[in-house]
Formats: C-alpha cells, structure tokens, sequence
C-alpha cells in the first residue's frame, strides 16, 4: 500500500467520524428543544422540502416551454402553440417549406426528414420516474416539435445570422472589392469629365509610357531609388524599438518605466500634419532652433532646415523615429512579459550578468515578435504611406522627397493622368501583393507559420 | 540628431559595461572556491565591481530613457506655453521653459477666425460617429466570427480579413468614391471606417476567451444571437472594445488623406486638413486675421503673428489627443498584449 493510498483511508475515516460527531451534536441539540419546537422544525423541513421539489418542477416546465418557444418563435405564428397537435403538424410543413425556400440552395446539411414522433421523443426517456413529463402533453409535443426542427434550425439561424452581417458585407465589398475594378482605368485614356465608356481604350500604352522615354525612365528611377532607401532605412532601423524595449526593461522601477513608456508612445498618436506643424516650430526661419542660434550669436541667417534638399531620407527616418519609436516598443514589451520568470532566476542563480540574461533569455524570446514585423515591413517595402511626405514635401525636396504612393498621387490628382497614375497604382499593389505571398512562403518554410 | 547620438552612447554603453560585466563569468567558472581567502577576496572585489557597473549601466539606462521622454514631451509643452505667452516674446524665443505673462487671447482669437468652428465640427462628429459605428461593428463582427453556426464562417472571415493585406491604391479608391457619390460627402469619413478587419480579429481574438457555457447557457434561456450579443459579450468585452475605441477615435481625428482625396468643399474640411493649409500659408495668415477683424482689438503685447495662430491650431487640433491618451493607454497596452499573444 502506498503512503498516498494510506492517506485517503485515513481522510475517510477522519470524514465519517466527522459526520457520526455532526449528527451526535444534532441529536443533542434536538433533545434540548421543547417536543412543540421539534414539531414546529419538522414542519419546516417539509415545507421546505415541498418547496423545493415544486420549484424544480416548475423551472423544468419553463425551461421546456421556453426552448420550444425559442424555436417556434420565428417559424410559426404564436397562436399555433395553444393547441399540440396543429401545432405538431403545422410545425413539420412550415420546417420543410423553410428548409427548401431558404436553407437548400446554401446549406448541404440534409433536409429535416418527417420522423414518428416516438421515434425522436427522446426527453421523457432520461428521465422516465418523473411523472410531470407525462402528465403534460404539452410539452411532449413542443419538445418533440423542438428535436424535429433543431438541424434545419442550425441552418436558418446560421442564415440569419448571415444577413445580420450582410450590412458589412456590402460595405467591404464596396470599399475594399469594388475598388479594383479601378484597374481597368488604366487601359484607357480616362479625362474626368469625360466617361470612362467614351473614352479611348489604349491598351497597355500608359505601361510602356513609363518607360518609354529618358525622362521618363529617370524620373522613375529616382522614385524607385527613394522608394527603396526610405523602406530599407526603415528596416534597418526596425532593431530600434527593439532594444529600446529590452533596455527599458532593465529598469527596475514599474512607475518610471510606465511613465517613460507613456511619454515616448505619445508621438505615436499624433498626425502626420501635427508633426509637421511640430517640426515647422521648431525648425524653420523662424522656429525654436534658428531663434536660439541667432540670439546666441551663432548664425546670423537662418540655416533651412526644412526648405533643402539635404539629408532628406535622413530627416524623414528622424521624424519616423520619434513618432514611432515608443509605441514600436510596447508589441516587444508585451512580448516581454510573457517570459516565464523563472527563466531569468535560474540563470541569475547559475552567475549570469545582466548583458548575458539580455543577450541569451530576453532578446532570443522576442525574436519571433521581430520576425514577425520585420517581415510584414519586407511584405510593405511598397507601400510607404503618403502623408508623411506629402506634408513635408515642397519645391526643395520634392526629387528625393517623391516615393512611390506620393508619385502616384502628385502625377494623378494634381498632375497630368488619371489613368497613368491607375497604371502605376495597379503595379504597385500587384508587385506588394507579390512580395507578401513570397514573405509568407518563406515565413512558412523557416518559422513553420504563415504571417496571414 | 539626437536620436542617432542616443543610439551611439547606447552602444558605447553596451560595450563598456559589457567588458566590466566579465568578472561575472569568472564567478560561474568557479563557485566552489569561496572559502579560500586570497579568492574570495577577489571575488568580493569583483562583486563589487559588477555591482558598480551595474550602478553605472542603470545610471545611464535611466539618463538616455529620460532624454528620449523628453524629447518626446517637450514639442508639447513647448508649443502649448509659447501659445498662451505673451506674443512678443514668444516671438523673439524668449519662452522655452516657463511661460511669461499668461494670457489665452490667441484661443478666443483663432476661435474667431472663419472656419475653424465648422472644422472643430467635422472632426468632431467624424470621430464620435465613426467610431461608435467601427466600435460596433467590429464588436458584432467578431462574435458572429465566433459563432459556429454562422453559414459559411469561415470564408466570410478570411473575406473580411484579406482585406488587410490589399489595396486597389490611391487612384482607384477616388474614382470609386467618385461613382458612389461620395465625394465632397460627409459619409466617406465614416463608411469607408465602419469594417476594420484588424479590430475584428483583435476583438474575434479576445470573444473566443469568453467561456463559450456563458452563451449558450444564454441560449438556453431563449436568447437568440443578438440578445447573446448584447447582454452577454457586450458587457464582457469592454477592455477589448476600448481598445478598438481608442484606435478609432485617434485614426478619424487623425486622419488627413481623405480630406484630401476627396473633400474640395470647404466646410467639410477636418481640422487635421485645415491645419496643413494654415501652415502652408504662413504667410498670407496675417491676412487671414486682418480679414477676420481681430487686428482692431489687439495691442501690441497679444498681437497676432502668423506662428501664434498656427501654434495655437496645433495645440486645439492636438489637445484631445493628449486628454484622451493617458485615460485609455492601460486599455491598448492590454489589448495589443492579446494582439502579440495571437500572432
């Protein structure tokens, strides 16, 4: 006998001694009372136990009632239920005609079959002691009422439900599907005012425009040079937020790390514009930094910080990375904390410094998190965005200011073509499309889990 | 700049700490030797300096982190005490750690000027309408992704989450606006929001925790679907949905593209747009006020200049910002928790 068997057989023991002393103080204490008050408590327990019973009862028969009304409800017209048998046989034409006017066409589970009542009269049989279910017909029919519908039911409420989301459906249809057929603008030659069926089908001439001349190829060129450098620079600078999650960790103090983790996130829930209007106070002529210079003495005309072409990419990376830099941090800081403790007390015991808990527990446990958004920003490399170089963008800057989504714009909306902007829109998102099936392919291939 | 000299210094840091940090290694290689003297002595030195180090290394850790907060805060409070300065010296650069001379009649002033008021609106009722209707509709999507009986679940979810991952671009989206009639329409502030596949999978994500007993105890009871919805997972998902909100209210008060896609009718411009077009006319601003019969009342000390009344715009386009940020930043930390637990 094992030490653990032994001891349940002592916890029994312990338990029936322990119910034998319970009763002993009940029956002492029953001695003590007058022969009225023993009558008087005896009552009381009856009634209770009464009680009891007729409330179970009656929250069963609800119950069922209640059920069936549920799935009557919206099949059959209310007066149906007062009577069992119309009701019964009503109920099984209105469950077929439903299941062949709504759930055939799009539901492949069977239509419901007319079965004998006995045969899936299935409640009363758990239970077949208690009497109340036979003495009331009622329910019987509405249960058996209840089973019959039940598959179809699964099928109509799930088309129900279907049209209650219906609503989205459309709207996503409308503004995420329904946009692609903008496409096909790019094959004509489209002027506003004009129709798209009056205007002249081109072919594929705003495709070979792009490239067809010089000037052409070089702007080209130097959008796709930006393009480039703003999203590499971007990943490169994607560690960033990392480390700064990992070395906020090291501090030790919740109030100061939660107070630096709202400060430094803040930027992040600010527009593009509001940057922009930021940086204009305190670099341009007359902004925070030039007033300084020129009170100090240092300048004496303004330096333009904003109004040059020079270091543009690196300006750009600066804006982004004040904005996002803290809120980047908190996905890698929810990674964090999901670290098992431990891991970090069994390496302090084994002697391990900080840099090499930080170098060999918390970065490698992030990683996936990094890989994660590395990749999405591999799969986005197109996809720069357009109001944070539209707002910083003017006559200086504008040749390395100009990336792709911006192009597209200033060459669409404001420029020559509408359907030479289409033209450029449609590569890029099939070219972005491209990219995340081929990350995801690798994703799949390397982590074992596809970042869709 | 700074940010790059930040980084160097971290490195530097990294580096310097980690050479001091070896006598750690040393103490791992050979735990057992505590009792010899001479030994010990030397672990206790070099205890001792991984202890300064470590001093050290959280000294500069929490000077860096300071600095970034800083420079993170300070535009902030740098415009909002130049805004309600005295103009003069606002001006000539003189306010850039305490105000001087408080005065708030460059608000009443902008609050003047044409425009703003029905931008103020705009935005307004963009947010509010927009985000009740994403807040909703991402809460009802959601649980209807985690009903099993939902027809054809699972290909309706993959065709709302797809979205994600495309777009027509740019130029399409106009045209189609264009066809619908929404150009130059309130409505294209709010439709286009209403689906937000992330908030749906966020809010999917966090439904699917709920005890499914919960609902179909509900179920039980006669509740259909909607009843389920509304007074069972409405109620339980409020750190979720706050979160949905707080991405909603700060995306359609930020939003500036639209405006500038497809609005051209000046009194449905957001307050986003309208500052980029005062900070781009920095020059006929003056004018602007001129116009707007301010200059009669100014003196010399609160007179209008072009940067007060761009600054002072900054300030109201971002004050809401600032006000609702820190009430719901424990509700987005939670809730891109659950984010990062499901990717």
């Amino acid at each position: 006998m094992s030490e653990f068997d032994k001891n349940e057989g002592l916890d029994e023991e312990f338990e029936k001694n322990l119910s034998k002393l319970q009763s002993k103080v009940e029956s002492l204490e029953d001695e003590r009372l007058s022969p009225e008050e023993k009558q008087e408590k005896i009552e009381k327990g009856l009634l209770d136990a009464v009680k009891d019973i007729d409330k179970g009862l009656k929250d069963l028969n609800s119950k069922t009632e209640e059920e069936a009304n549920s799935s009557v409800k919206e099949e059959v017209p209310k007066k149906l239920i007062k009577d069992p048998e119309t009701l019964n046989l009503n109920n099984f034409s209105k469950v077929d005609e439903m299941g062949e006017g709504e759930d055939s066409p799009i539901n492949d589970e069977p239509k419901p079959v007319r079965k004998k009542k006995e045969s899936i009269f299935k409640a009363p049989e758990v239970d077949p002691n208690e009497g109340w279910v036979n003495d009331a017909p009622a329910a019987n029919a509405v249960q058996t009422e209840f089973v019959v519908t039940n598959k179809s039911k699964t099928g109509t409420i799930g088309f129900k439900m279907f049209l209650a989301i219906l609503p989205f459906v459309i709207l996503t249809l409308l503004f995420s599907y329904f946009p692609l057929h903008g496409w096909i603008y790019a094959f004509f030659d489209y002027k506003p005012p004009i129709k798209l069926s009056d205007s002249e089908f081109v072919g594929l001439r705003w495709f070979k425009m792009l490239f067809g001349n010089s000037v052409q190829i070089k702007q080209m060129a130097q959008v796709l040079i930006n393009t480039f450098a703003m999203s590499f620079i971007g990943i490169a600078t994607s560690i960033l937020p990392m480390l700064f999650a990992v070395f906020l960790n090291e501090i030790k103090s919740e109030k100061f790390k939660n107070l630096i983790q709202t400060f430094t996130a803040l930027p992040n829930f600010i527009s593009w514009v509001m940057v922009y209007s930021i940086a204009f106070c305190l670099f341009s002529d007359s902004g925070m930094i030039n007033t300084l210079l020129n009170n100090a003495g240092i300048i004496t005309t303004p330096i333009k910080f904003l109004d040059s072409d020079s270091h543009t990419y690196l300006w750009m990376t600066l804006w982004s990375i004040w904005k996002g830099l803290g809120w980047g941090a908190i996905m890698y800081l929810a990674a964090i904390t999901t670290i098992d403790p431990e891991l970090f007390e069994a390496a302090k015991v084994e002697g391990g410094t900080r840099f090499q808990l930080m170098r060999y527990i918390t970065i490698p446990s992030i990683m996936p998190t990094f890989m994660v958004l590395l990749m999405m920003a591999i799969a986005n490399f197109l996809n720069n965005g357009i109001d944070q170089y539209y707002v910083f963008q003017n006559s200086f800057n504008k040749e390395h200011i100009q990336v792709l989504d911006l192009y597209v714009y200033n060459v669409g909306m404001t420029g020559s073509s509408l359907s030479l902007a289409a033209a450029i829109s449609m590569l890029k998102s099939i070219i972005s499309v491209v990219l995340l099936t081929m990350v995801n392919f690798v994703s799949k291939k390397t982590r074992g889990e596809s970042i869709i | 700049m700074e940010n790059t000299n930040n980084n160097q210094m971290k490195n530097e840091m990294f580096e310097s700490v980690e050479n001091s940090a070896k006598p750690g290694a040393v103490i791992k290689a050979e735990p057992s030797n505590i009792p010899v003297s001479g030994k010990s002595k030397s672990i206790a030195v070099k205890h001792k300096k991984t202890k300064m180090s470590n001093i050290i290394f959280n000294i500069v850790n929490i000077t860096i982190f300071s600095i970034l907060a800083l420079l993170c805060i300070y535009p902030f409070y740098y415009m909002i005490i130049n805004t309600i300065s005295a103009n003069d010296l606002s001006a000539n650069g003189f306010v850039n750690f305490i105000p001087h001379k408080i005065h708030f009649k460059n608000y009443t002033d902008v609050m003047k000027i044409k425009g703003i008021g029905t931008a103020a609106l705009i935005s307004l009722a963009r947010t509010l309408l927009g985000t009740f209707c994403t807040v909703f509709a991402s809460a009802f999507l959601g649980y209807m992704f985690t009903r099993a009986k939902l027809w054809m679940r699972t290909f309706w979810y993959r065709f709302f989450v797809i979205t994600m991952y495309f777009n027509a671009g740019i130029i399409p989206m106009y045209i189609t606006m264009k066809n619908l009639h929404l150009t130059d329409n309130f409505l294209v502030y709010i439709l286009p929001a209403i689906v937000s596949p992330f908030s749906i999978v966020l809010v999917k994500t966090y439904i699917e925790s709920i005890p499914e007993s919960l609902c179909e105890a509900a179920e039980l009871e006669g509740a259909n679907f909607f009843e389920v919805f509304l007074h069972i997972i409405l109620p339980l998902s409020k750190p979720i949905l706050a979160t949905v909100a707080i991405f909603s209210i700060v995306g359609q008060w930020n939003s500036f593209q639209d405006t500038l896609l497809y609005i051209t009718n000046q009194s449905l411009y957001s307050l986003q747009y309208l500052l980029y077009t005062y900070i781009n006319q920095a020059s006929s601003l003056a004018a602007l006020v001129h116009n707007s019969g301010i200059q009669a009342a100014a003196n010399i000390a609160t007179q209008q200049t072009p940067t007060s009344i761009r600054m002072t715009v900054s300030v109201i386009v971002v004050l809401p910002i600032l006000f609702v940020y820190p009430i719901f930043q424990k509700f987005f930390i939670k809730g891109i928790m659950i984010g990062s637990v499901k990717s």
